[in-house]
């Protein structure tokens, strides 16, 4: 069994060989960064009720693309194969909470060599959104997170899509009403 | 802009049918013991009824996540009761 540094090693010599970066660029040669063009927001939510109307929103006011992951695996996916300039996180997920689930994937992006290159130059930043008390969602500072604010759920739709648009507006430097 | 642009009126129709699915399965959630269930079904009702502007359902939403949460099988079945019967009464008046 490999240690934790030879499995490193492993991963290192295994990405950076020239046939694993070809056959990657050919498989996802998709992966292409479009940060600054369309804001791009990541809804990690299991309510597919909430889900879908925030998107539907979000889109209709907004010139941004939302995507949406509705566990924490998918979450992950989404995150490695593109960048996002806001996530919007729900707290209650399936088998891992919303701290859980960024921790794991800031430590799945280290072995990602297909990463989009604004992840190692930009802090994205988290809004939770959960019915669960602020003070009991607790989001450690990590390499590629960055907590920003928390939003109650249980309010007016019109009050969350304004609360969202708010923490794009200040984190994100802005995006253009439709 | 007013609420009621917020959500279109076909995605409240989906809301309310998702919850007489979650009545049922409530329901059946509470023969089986099937604690965690109830317990996410309040949950979510208390954090998106509101949203969707059936404040009403949230009360409910929290008392049985709270049943739930403590396993108190007769307010479990108490909560889902009064689940069930607002949410029908929102079907027959307000959809």
């Amino acid at each position: 069994m490999a240690t934790p540094a030879e499995q490193h090693i492993y991963n290192k010599e295994l990405f950076e060989s020239p046939i694993f970066q070809a056959t990657y660029k050919k498989m996802f040669g998709r992966r292409q960064s479009i940060a600054g063009k369309v804001k791009r927001i990541l809804l990690i939510e299991d309510d597919v009720d909430m889900s879908e109307v925030i998107q539907l929103r979000l889109k209709k006011m907004y010139s941004c693309r939302v995507d949406i992951a509705s566990d924490p695996f998918e979450a992950m996916n989404k995150m490695v194969e593109g960048y996002y300039d806001l996530i919007i996180l729900d707290w209650n997920l399936p088998v891992l909470n919303g701290e859980e689930t960024l921790l794991r994937a800031d430590q799945a992006m280290a072995y990602e060599p297909g990463l989009p290159i604004e992840w190692d130059k930009n802090e994205v930043p988290v809004v939770v959104f959960s019915s669960t008390a602020q003070e009991d969602c607790k989001l450690r500072k990590t390499k590629h997170f960055n907590y920003v604010g928390h939003i109650s759920k249980a309010q007016p739709l019109n009050k969350i899509l304004t609360t969202i648009a708010d923490f794009i507006q200040r984190k994100t430097g802005g995006f253009r009403a439709v | 802009m007013s609420f009621s642009n917020q959500v279109p009126h076909e995605m409240k129709v989906v809301y309310i049918q998702r919850r007489l699915s979650d009545f049922a399965e409530c329901s059946k959630a509470i023969a089986t013991g099937d604690y965690s269930f109830l317990e996410k079904v309040g949950h979510q009702v208390k954090g998106n009824a509101e949203s969707f502007g059936f404040d009403a359902l949230s009360p409910i939403g929290i008392a049985l996540e709270t049943a739930a949460k403590e396993k108190n099988i007769e307010e479990i079945k108490k909560a889902v009761h009064d689940f069930g019967t607002a949410v029908a009464n929102i079907q027959k008046t307000e959809l």
